[in-house]
């Protein structure tokens, strides 16, 4: 029985690369947009975690009650580079967790969800896709708008959509 | 639904997902290039048309190597971006044409062959679903660097530098060149 943390391999990859690519920037680097009407960056990382607890409570809510209820306590939204790192971290940790009980055999386990006068049997495979999905595409939105600044992470830009750290091995 | 059919339909939607981030792109916006970057950063030369080509390409090589016995080669690559740059309606054709080349690659697998490991160019060999896992992510990180660039950037009636160079610098001494 194959465990998702082996058939999703690479996700914690990607994961790291962004909390690396966010720890260290300042305000101003956050604070830039492309345009007014678009996210900044840091926006667009609370985003993508928070995206997840969005998404992935609806298949496992127990595992993401716990971040259910910090987002529901927030009083402002999170702007500091360490607090979205660490944000980030949390919400991957619950990520792996659930990736880490479940088998390939748990991903056809449907809940209903209503939407625009119809009700949807929606699969934990479809939304694990589409979260991770989630996790590259604003990926890629980052590397751009921290480019368009000048910075350029490694690990998200070089290596991007690249999601496997190889193994070290000296 | 086989495992191989799984991956062809999430592969057909980050395919979806990087047309629809270049849906009403016209060639000026395509060509525009993000300032005072230097050069290649991101497999890209940060223009939309740059990515639209990389993601072409990208795919069209790797699936030659990975499961068409490296049919189609880097300076096959080169000859065909050279002759349709900067060429916006062509790029589009070429993203088209590389993604049902892609498609068509690994169709026929059977589940069981998705955990053999197949040529690739990077430094070391990948099983078939990782290579497609792969391929899939990459649509799906460059559409959200598309969607970025259309709102960051304005025509451009200067044709942004060419991909064709890139791949013969950069790929000339490959073994699948």
């Amino acid at each position: 029985m194959e465990s998702l943390s082996a058939v999703y391999e690479g996700w914690e990859g990607f994961n790291r690369s962004l909390v690396h690519a966010v720890v260290d920037l300042n305000s101003d680097t956050l604070e830039f947009r492309s345009h007014p009407e678009m996210n900044s960056v840091g926006e667009v990382f609370l985003h993508l975690a928070d995206g997840r607890v969005d998404w992935l409570e609806r298949i496992d809510p127990e595992g993401f009650s716990g971040l259910r209820s910090k987002i529901s306590a927030r009083e402002s939204s999170i702007t500091n580079a360490v607090e979205l790192s660490s944000w980030l971290d949390e919400t991957w940790q619950a990520t792996a967790a659930m990736l880490s009980r479940w088998s390939v055999h748990d991903l056809d386990a449907t809940y209903e969800q209503p939407y625009q006068g119809k009700v949807y049997a929606v699969s934990r495979q479809w939304v694990i896709w589409r979260i991770m999905c989630h996790d590259i595409y604003h990926g890629g939105q980052i590397s751009e708008l921290l480019a368009a600044q000048g910075i350029f992470p490694t690990e998200l830009t070089l290596l991007g959509g690249h999601l496997t750290e190889p193994p070290v091995i000296r | 639904m086989t495992r191989v059919e799984l991956l062809q339909e999430q592969a057909k939607e980050a395919f979806q997902t990087f047309v629809e981030a270049i849906e009403g792109v016209d060639q000026a916006q395509s060509w525009a290039v993000l300032p005072n970057l230097g050069p290649d950063y991101l497999h890209s030369d940060a223009s939309i048309h740059g990515l639209v080509h990389h993601c072409a390409g990208c795919k069209k090589v790797q699936s030659s190597i990975a499961f068409r016995g490296a049919e189609y080669r880097w300076s096959d690559l080169y000859e065909v971006s050279k002759s349709v740059e900067p060429d916006w309606e062509k790029a589009g054709a070429l993203l088209f044409e590389s993604q049902e080349y892609w498609l068509s690659s690994w169709a026929g697998l059977s589940d069981d062959e998705l955990d053999l490991m197949v040529p690739t160019n990077f430094f070391k060999q990948k099983t078939a679903y990782e290579m497609i896992r792969i391929m899939t992510n990459h649509d799906i990180y460059h559409a959200g660097q598309v969607a970025v660039l259309r709102y960051g950037v304005g025509p451009s009636d200067t044709p942004p530098p060419s991909v064709a160079d890139d791949i013969l610098k950069y790929c000339r001494d490959s073994k699948h060149w």
